[in-house]
């Protein structure tokens, strides 16, 4: 090899490893760099990864029958996609003009101009029309055949012509191209109003702002919650192994039963309507399990038009009257002061009491209800009458302040009964210790004035006299399903405040009977059948402040089959016009409600279900 | 002397390169039949994960609609639905005097609505996918050369 060749290939090597050594310094500079790091990654992301942009469906709220109470919908959101060259804005502003002009505060020049924003093949933009939002998919579907049609138009004009010029005029044909509309779930409740005071609702008018107000869709809101997911997939193969499963909300299996929720809406404002009163609530609970199964209210919204709710609800106290609204519940409260005097022993069935008609307490006089007096009674006797003077005597003579009060603590009523709704109410109870109380306080007290409870807290305390003592936490959720599981809401036990002796004394004493004359509850009996039950009727207060007689709280709680309690139902509805007292306002209503629970909970009547065999748990 | 014995033997040139070239052609042909074995089953991996990818996407697209449509059917289904048809095909509201009762030896009138498995029906959780579809070449001669039992090594 010549010199010359030999210095050429010594050059060219060193060329080589200069630029071999340039490359693998440049590697590790590259590797380095946290720029370039960063620009790796982000295009190793763009490359080897898809995302999915995903708002995965709220969970779902069912009756205890499977019936869906709240659902999802699919509803559009329509927006002009920049990424489509020479959109035909004029359409495009008429279209949505002609369309949504009503429903919406539209100006077609401002459609126009979104319209008609130029082209950007960069960022080729998808922007929403923000006021057009939830658009129905009927709407939808005539703007899609609408779409198809003008396409349609152009491209024969596009096939038939000829020249050039021809084509271009093909352009001026009407076009929706550029109009898009991208689907999302909207929370739907297909009852409407059905149950809406329970339910509560979720807005939905702000895409970005999905909140869940009152009841369960407050309460539970952790639960039913699903937040946008972006899922990453990998297009690697081997690191595709697993399946990414995106979490749905969790759904909610009721206590409610739909078809007794909606019997009970219907009897409640019919009564409310009938009596021309301000207000009502009805619930209906299992006391063996503390399962609500109907809890109505008047008046009560709409959550698929849930921003209408201030004017649908005028007047109302709270969303929910049921759990939110503390009222002096009157002489149904009577069954709780009976309770604690006969299981404390201060009185017993046979102790009787010569009711004069007035009675003093702590310096001040109690009448009766009909200011009469009702001579000698037992205590049976004088809880069915519901003298007012013989439950002062008992509550404030015979049982000691101290038992009288630990009695209330016992029965839940100085406390929430925590139930799993929203807006629970509770008025503090007036009781030694507190400011102002008086022996006159516990006197009132005794037949249910002085005291300000809600009804949950009264068909929770009474419950335990249709349970045989015990009362069970009252509640809505019956299960939930998460994960494609359902676990079961386990019944809990919360107090147990009087025996089954005098639990099944007091059931015994309030038996509904058809005379009149016997007790104040005849207007509730239904032949063949065995109910306990209690009227109330408290006087309230004006908007002078004063103790007014012509307004009142009627009120009924009852429960049966007496020897064997399936159901227990507590209404009140809140100034009646016509009517004042219970016997005649709330009677009515508890039995219309007992009827027709006892047909669709397949109770027979007391001939035939005490003379089936005990096993078959007295059902037929 | 040994070097003697050698150039004695020797092959003839072309034998040594043929020999030689039979060799790294053999190497090659064994490489290029794993490489295709291994691009095989690449292809069909990136195959299949494409479609789980599209499949998820459809997914999606499927539960937005079957949740919709449910809702949908929900409403056809609801009391302010059902009264109006109810009593449009004459049917009536039975009372508790019109009831007759019968009895049904084992007939439970009361029963819990199972929208899912309970929690205690679930079965137990276990890959969907088997390893040989998830496995690469090199994780599949990993796992069977340490399954080997090699004679007097201890495992």
């Amino acid at each position: 090899m010549s010199k010359i060749a030999n210095s050429r290939y010594q050059i060219i090597s060193l060329a080589f490893s200069a630029a071999a050594l340039f490359m693998v310094i440049q590697i590790i500079l590259l590797q380095h760099n946290p720029q370039k790091i960063e620009l790796s990654q982000d295009l190793y992301n763009l490359h080897e990864y898809i995302w999915i942009n995903h708002e995965p469906e709220r969970g779902r709220i069912y009756d205890r029958n499977g019936f869906l109470l709240a659902g999802s919908k699919t509803v559009y959101e329509i927006g002009i996609d920049l990424s489509v060259e020479n959109r035909d804005a004029h359409t495009i502003a008429s279209v949505l003009m002609q369309y949504f002009a009503d429903e919406y505060p539209l100006d077609y020049q401002q459609l126009y101009e979104f319209a008609s924003w130029p082209y950007d093949a960069k960022t080729a933009v998808y922007i929403p029309i923000v006021v057009l939002n939830n658009i129905p998919q009927e709407t939808i579907n005539e703007l899609d055949v609408l779409k198809d049609a003008f396409q349609a138009q152009r491209d024969t004009a596009l096939r038939s012509a000829r020249t050039r010029k021809a084509a271009r005029e093909v352009s001026s044909l009407p076009s929706l191209a550029g109009l898009t509309w991208q689907p999302r779930l909207q929370r739907y409740y297909p009852e409407d109003q059905l149950a809406s005071n329970i339910i509560g609702f979720t807005t939905f008018m702000q895409p970005d702002n999905k909140v869940g107000m009152f009841g369960l869709e407050s309460y539970y809101q952790e639960k039913l919650l699903t937040e946008t997911t972006v899922s990453y997939i990998s297009r690697l193969p081997y690191e595709n192994k697993s399946k990414t499963e995106i979490p749905l909300g969790q759904s909610l299996v009721l206590t409610i039963d739909r078809n007794i929720q909606e019997e009970v809406e219907s009897i409640l404002d019919n009564a409310v309507k009938k009596n021309n009163a301000d207000s009502g609530t009805i619930i209906v609970m299992n006391p063996k399990n503390g399962e609500v199964i109907a809890m109505a209210t008047n008046p009560r919204m709409n959550p698929n038009q849930y921003w209408n709710w201030g004017k649908d609800m005028e007047g109302a106290a709270s969303f929910n009257k049921a759990i939110g609204d503390t009222y002096e519940p009157g002489s149904v409260f009577k069954i709780i002061t009976m309770s604690i005097g006969l299981e404390s022993g201060a009185v017993t069935p046979e102790t009787t009491y010569e009711d004069i008609g007035v009675i003093s307490v702590g310096g001040r006089e109690v009448y009766n209800w009909n200011n009469q007096a009702m001579g000698l009674m037992d205590m049976g006797t004088c809880l069915r009458k519901s003298s007012n003077v013989c439950l002062v005597w008992v509550g404030a003579e015979k049982i000691k302040s101290e038992i009288f009060y630990k009695g209330l603590h016992a029965f839940g009523l100085n406390r929430r009964t925590n139930i799993d709704l929203d807006g629970e109410g509770l008025y503090p109870l007036k009781e030694p210790g507190t400011a102002d109380w008086t022996l006159t306080d516990l006197g009132r007290q005794a037949f249910g004035h002085g005291i300000s409870l809600t009804p949950i807290q009264m068909i929770t305390a009474i419950s335990a006299v249709a349970n045989n003592g015990r009362i069970m936490a009252p509640h809505i959720l019956k299960s939930v399903v998460v994960d494609g599981v359902q676990y079961d809401n386990i019944p809990q036990m919360i107090g147990n405040p009087i025996s089954e002796k005098t639990a099944q004394i007091i059931t015994d004493m309030l038996i509904i009977k058809e005379s009149p004359a016997e007790v104040e509850t005849w207007n509730a009996f239904i032949p063949g059948y065995t109910f306990s039950g209690k009227t109330g009727t408290a006087v309230k207060v004006d908007a002078n402040g004063q103790y007014n007689d012509s307004q009142t709280s009627a009120s009924f709680v009852g429960w049966g089959p007496s020897e064997d309690p399936q159901f227990i139902v507590y209404v009140w509805i809140e100034r009646p016009q016509y009517e004042t007292y219970a016997s005649m306002v709330a009677a009515p209503v508890f039995k219309e409600v007992a009827e027709y629970l006892i047909t669709v909970m397949d109770i027979p009547p007391d001939e035939i279900r005490l003379a089936l065999p005990a096993q078959n748990g007295g059902a037929p | 002397m040994e070097k003697s014995k050698k150039q004695a033997y020797k092959q003839k040139p072309w034998r040594s390169q043929v020999k030689w070239i039979s060799q790294v052609l053999m190497a090659a042909l064994f490489l290029l039949l794993a490489s295709l074995i291994y691009l095989e089953l690449a292809g069909e991996a990136t195959n299949v994960s494409q479609q789980m990818i599209a499949l998820q996407q459809a997914k999606i697209e499927l539960q937005e609609k079957i949740a919709s449509q449910q809702s949908e059917l929900a409403r056809y289904r609801s009391t302010q639905s059902m009264k109006p048809r109810m009593e449009a095909m004459g049917f009536k509201r039975y009372t508790y005097e019109k009831v007759v009762y019968v009895m049904v030896p084992g007939y439970q009138p009361n029963f819990d609505i199972q929208l899912a498995p309970a929690a205690s029906q679930q079965a137990i959780d276990r890959p969907i996918i088997r390893s040989a579809y998830t496995e690469s070449l090199w994780d599949w001669l990993n796992e069977h050369l340490s399954s080997i039992n090699l004679p007097g090594v201890l495992q």
